[in-house]
């Protein structure tokens, strides 16, 4: 047996809202808008901010003539005399999954800086990584070979032809 | 003479400025009232939702170094470094606590406000590996929904008579701004980029760069990869310009404002499809923007019994049984990193566009058809007052 229900409650809308409230909500919407474009402002021509009211830039064509890069990677892992095919998957795959192509693009890339490269406490987080990823306490590098593949609409649709555009190297002294 | 003309302009200018607050004031205060029934509906969707496929274990951003820490323009920048473990631990039990909260209406406000505190606290941290998720809309509505008292019925509050037993409409014209003015900025994006430039396709661009670059190629992802059109792409970038453009001026027309939210679901499934872009995140944000009017108009019969029901459920509960569902719930969300993910591993199954599909593709199909019977009010009875609410 149902328990008996409430009575609906009331909806206010306009008329039935305190003036205090109304005056205090008509401020506030007077203000919010200056400041969402001012953010987009900001956001644009500064840097982004967070938290900010924008969707992300799916940034327009960057070759010409209708061939589209689109980059790409081959990650091989180093241990004792092997070489282990890997992804950024395996090495990254404790964060979401929407990191890992800009964690892969920032710190295994080919414009990666030697500050970042070099940095102990980075080359430390990544050989223990690496040891989780390949079961292997003998790991000695990783080698990431960034690839660039065209894609041509005219011309087919697939990958016609690809580039090597860039490498990351890291040996661990052992 | 002269006194008597400012007079009359004055007359004029405060007659034009009645008539424009007036205006303003409906548009505020009159656009989207909703049901306190159907707000409540909204936020027990979200709690669920979230709580079951959003939810996740935070602590491994803990697991980087402090090389990797790059805030963002945000609060993160007052540090300078990931904090330690226990803090993302606190995070992972709160956000189950306070879901909890939201999803039997236990002390509402101040859940929807911690919520959504607690995701941009975490989310400020997440973000400073360096992306940020534009998941706004998202994190914010509980906030705004929770001024409209989104917890004045099928709640405990609502029982417990925690809270008042009036709904205020504002909110939800603050929240169609805030999504009308976040599409607008994409549209606007991809305005001034090449995204209009007829010789250039920008969507064909990013299906290639998903599709080769990150392996986002399923569903229909092979066959718009084979459609070499070059009309049919620019058509598609302008399109999506357009769309998004618009929805900013649509938030001023409540109606219009309803029918740009269902093409948005509609626009989220075709990217969904075409790009492997999940956004089905956003039928939480949406939800308020249904047709429930005609939708309950034309489901009328078979929805008496299910208030009753869910009313009697929330009568029964009581603030000591929650503690309980809740160290389950993080118990889950420890176990296989989400709630969702739990599921999976013990049914021993993978579906990665499950969620997507199941909301998008649903939310759309059943959006369509409540449209659709209020067109055909529409047409039967005139322009009903409640049309397309």
């Amino acid at each position: 047996m149902p328990e008996p229900t409430l009575p609906s409650p009331e909806i206010l809308t306009g008329s039935s809202l305190p003036s205090r409230i109304r005056r205090r909500v008509r401020i506030l919407v007077l203000v919010l808008l200056p400041c969402l474009f001012l953010q987009l402002y900001y956001a644009k021509w500064v840097e982004e901010p967070y938290p900010a009211f924008l969707f992300p830039l799916f940034g327009g064509v960057n070759g010409k003539n209708g061939i589209y890069p689109a980059p790409a990677e081959q990650v091989s892992i180093f241990a004792g005399q092997d070489t282990i095919p890997s992804s950024k998957k395996d090495i990254f795959g404790m964060a979401n999954e929407s990191y890992h192509f800009h964690l892969m693009r920032d710190f295994l890339g080919p414009e990666t800086p030697e500050v970042i490269r070099e940095d102990p406490e980075y080359k430390d987080w990544l050989y223990q990584r690496l040891r989780v990823v390949t079961g292997r306490g003998d790991v000695t590098g990783i080698e990431v070979v960034w690839i660039m593949k065209y894609f041509d609409s005219n011309v087919t649709p697939a990958a016609i032809f690809h580039d090597t555009s860039g490498y990351f190297n890291l040996q661990f002294l052992l | 003479m002269i006194p008597q003309a400012t007079s009359t302009s004055n007359f004029f200018s405060d007659l034009a400025m009645k008539m424009l607050t007036m205006r303003y004031d409906r548009w505020i205060f009159d656009s989207f009232p909703l049901r306190a029934e159907v707000l409540a509906l909204c936020r027990i969707f979200y709690a669920v939702y979230v709580l079951f496929f959003v939810a996740q274990r935070t602590d491994w951003v803990a697991g980087f170094p402090q090389v990797f820490f790059r805030p963002p323009l945000s609060f993160a920048r007052l540090f300078t470094d990931f904090p330690p473990e226990s803090f993302f631990h606190a995070v992972n039990v709160l956000s189950v606590v306070l879901l909890l909260m939201l999803l039997v209406g236990y002390q509402t406000r101040l859940a929807s406000i911690a919520w959504t505190l607690l995701v941009l606290v975490f989310t400020t941290f997440s973000h400073s590996l360096g992306k940020i998720d534009h998941m706004i809309l998202f994190t914010v509505t509980p906030l705004v929904l929770s001024f409209s008292n989104w917890g004045a019925a099928f709640s405990m509050d609502a029982h417990s008579g925690r809270t008042s037993r009036q709904v205020q409409a504002w909110p939800l014209t603050v929240l169609a701004l805030l999504i009308g003015f976040t599409m607008f900025t994409s549209g606007w994006w991809k305005a001034i980029s090449s995204w209009l430039d007829p010789g250039t396709q920008a969507i064909q661009s990013k299906l290639a760069h998903n599709f080769f670059a990150r392996e986002q190629s399923d569903l229909l992802a092979p066959f718009f990869l084979s459609v070499e059109a070059a009309w049919f792409w620019e058509l598609l970038d302008w399109l999506i310009v357009g769309f998004e453009f618009l929805f900013f001026l649509a938030v001023f027309s409540p109606r219009w404002f309803r029918v740009w939210v269902w093409l948005a679901v509609i626009f989220h499934l075709s990217v969904l499809l075409m790009l492997n872009i999940d956004f089905s995140i956003h039928m939480t944000v949406y939800l308020p923007f249904f047709p429930w009017n005609t939708f309950s108009k034309h489901l009328g019969k078979l929805k008496a019994p299910v208030p009753l029901w869910i009313e009697g459920g929330f009568a029964r509960l009581r603030v000591w049984m929650l503690p309980f569902p809740a160290a389950a719930l993080v118990a889950v969300l420890y176990w296989h990193g989400s709630l969702y993910q739990s599921v999976l591993a013990l049914l021993q199954i993978e579906a990665p566009y499950f969620i997507g599909l199941l909301f998008l593709g649903g939310g759309a199909v059943l959006w369509t058809l409540v449209v659709i019977m209020a067109i055909k009010d529409y047409f039967h009875a005139g322009a009903p007052a409640s049309h397309f609410r």
